[in-house]
């Protein structure tokens, strides 16, 4: 079985607007089919990693590559943001099939019932609750298929039962499709069972200060 | 307990001081409703007020639908592109500023008394204002929104469809909604100028007969074509393609 693509991420120098410098010397090389958590205090620069990990984020000096292609060039992560960030004018299974012109209703219900959303797919973001929200954000970063999963902050502001069982969902599911997957998280006890290596981001402009490899 | 129809109530509260004010006159250039139906009647049944009002629908529709779809696509590139909007802003401004009645002479002059000079008219008129509205939509998009669209690798159709065209909804239901009642004037006022038929036209020959009651029975039927295209078109399709909205609380 395939498992997910090896991320190469070399960042000379990110700045913000303002010309503040976020990140500075960054290396990092990530082996297919990892689960890699990026924890650090909040503003380090976790997220703008990610983003730019993602082909969001173009303006820096350095490059990031997946399985050998530039970022812009390589297929879509399936990327989880901070906030759900659905379209709010698409239903629950419309916002799935949004984001991949190949996915049919019958993939995206599997994804839907994964994540337990399967009653929910003909409603709006409006008529679910924020953690059914974040749920379906989460059926749409795996919809696409990914062999990488890039999840901002997945847990934040979940209650505990609801945070556990996502977490254990993800693992499930990373586990089965050998993606290669990146966590960002500010709670070092988040990435326990789940991530074979924890990049710490500390510093301004950010650094990696640690690696440790479980 | 069933709520009394109070729009239905205000309609015959109108007509029924109508009819009064005009009775307490008497005079033939203030006709009551019920000249004036009786004149819409003869109009529809052996004058040319079909034809008439055919002429000045095909001309404000064409007009309509031509300036809301250059208007959405320059509103939004105007939008979008920073430089394009720095370039062109200054001609906006002109358009929306020029006096209508100065184009529509322009045209006539330039191209002849015509259904083309008429609508280009009409066009000129209002495309300052689809762009300006669509303009202000595109300019506040979601960033956030853009950025799935990248993380997703959206190609340019779909991310028009699922991420910009719903948000410019509802700047477009507004440009349409003003830009039709605009329209219906510029339209009419155009073809009195200049044009052989519609209901411009017919209004100019009944001023020069002093036919009051047929000036009303023309400004009845765009009453009527008004309110059946705001209840019958534009609301059902506003409600259909806004319908994920939350109802308000």
């Amino acid at each position: 079985m395939a498992s997910g693509p090896r991320l190469i991420v070399n960042i000379e120098e990110k700045r913000y607007a303002g010309n503040v410098p976020v990140i500075t010397g960054l290396c990092l090389d990530i082996a297919p089919g990892s689960v890699v958590a990026l924890i650090g205090p909040s503003g380090v620069g976790k997220s703008t990693l990610l983003r730019i990990m993602a082909g969001i984020d173009r303006r820096y000096v350095g490059s990031v590559t997946i399985a050998d292609r530039e970022v812009h060039h390589a297929p879509p992560a399936g990327m989880m943001f901070q906030d759900p960030r659905l379209l709010p004018w698409l239903t629950a299974l419309d916002n799935l099939k949004a984001v991949r012109s190949e996915t049919t209703d019958s993939e995206a219900m599997t994804w839907l019932d994964r994540v337990g959303l399967a009653d929910a797919a003909a409603l709006y973001p409006a008529q679910l609750s924020g953690g059914m929200q974040r749920r379906l954000a989460l059926a749409r970063a795996l919809g696409v298929n990914p062999h990488l999963l890039l999840l901002d902050e997945p847990w934040t502001s979940l209650d505990h039962e609801l945070g556990e069982e996502l977490r254990n969902l993800v693992a499930e599911l990373i586990a089965g499709e050998r993606s290669t997957a990146i966590f960002v998280t500010h709670d070092a006890r988040e990435t326990a069972g789940l991530a074979s290596r924890v990049v710490h981001l500390s510093g301004r402009p950010a650094r990696i200060t640690e690696r440790v490899v479980q | 307990m069933q709520r009394p129809n109070l729009e239905l109530l205000s309609l015959l509260l109108l007509l029924l001081l109508w009819q009064l004010t005009a009775f307490l006159a008497n005079n033939r250039l203030l006709p009551g409703p019920i000249d004036v139906a009786r004149r819409l009647w003869g109009l529809t049944v052996d004058g040319p007020l079909l034809s008439d009002f055919g002429h000045t629908l095909w001309r404000a529709a064409i007009a309509f639908v031509a300036s809301m779809i250059l208007g959405t696509v320059i509103g939004l590139l105007m939008g979008r592109i920073r430089w394009l909007d720095r370039l062109f802003a200054p001609w906006l401004f002109v358009g929306y500023n020029l006096p209508a009645i100065v184009i529509a002479i322009a045209l006539y002059i330039w191209l002849g008394l015509g259904d083309v000079a008429l609508i280009l008219a009409v066009m000129c008129n209002k495309m300052p204002m689809v762009i300006t509205t669509v303009r202000q939509g595109a300019q506040n998009l979601s960033p956030d929104l853009d950025e799935l669209a990248v993380a997703f690798r959206l190609a340019p159709a779909r991310r028009l469809r699922y991420v910009i065209a719903p948000q410019l909804l509802p700047f477009v239901f507004v440009a349409a909604r003003t830009g039709l009642s605009l329209i219906w004037k510029i339209v009419l006022v155009f073809e009195i100028l200049g044009s052989d038929g519609g209901a411009g036209f017919r209004i100019n020959i009944f001023f020069q007969f002093f036919d009051v009651a047929g000036i009303l029975a023309y400004t009845v039927v765009f009453i009527v074509i008004v309110l059946a295209v705001e209840y019958g078109l534009l609301r059902p399709f506003e409600r259909q393609a806004l319908r994920w909205r939350p109802d308000p609380v």
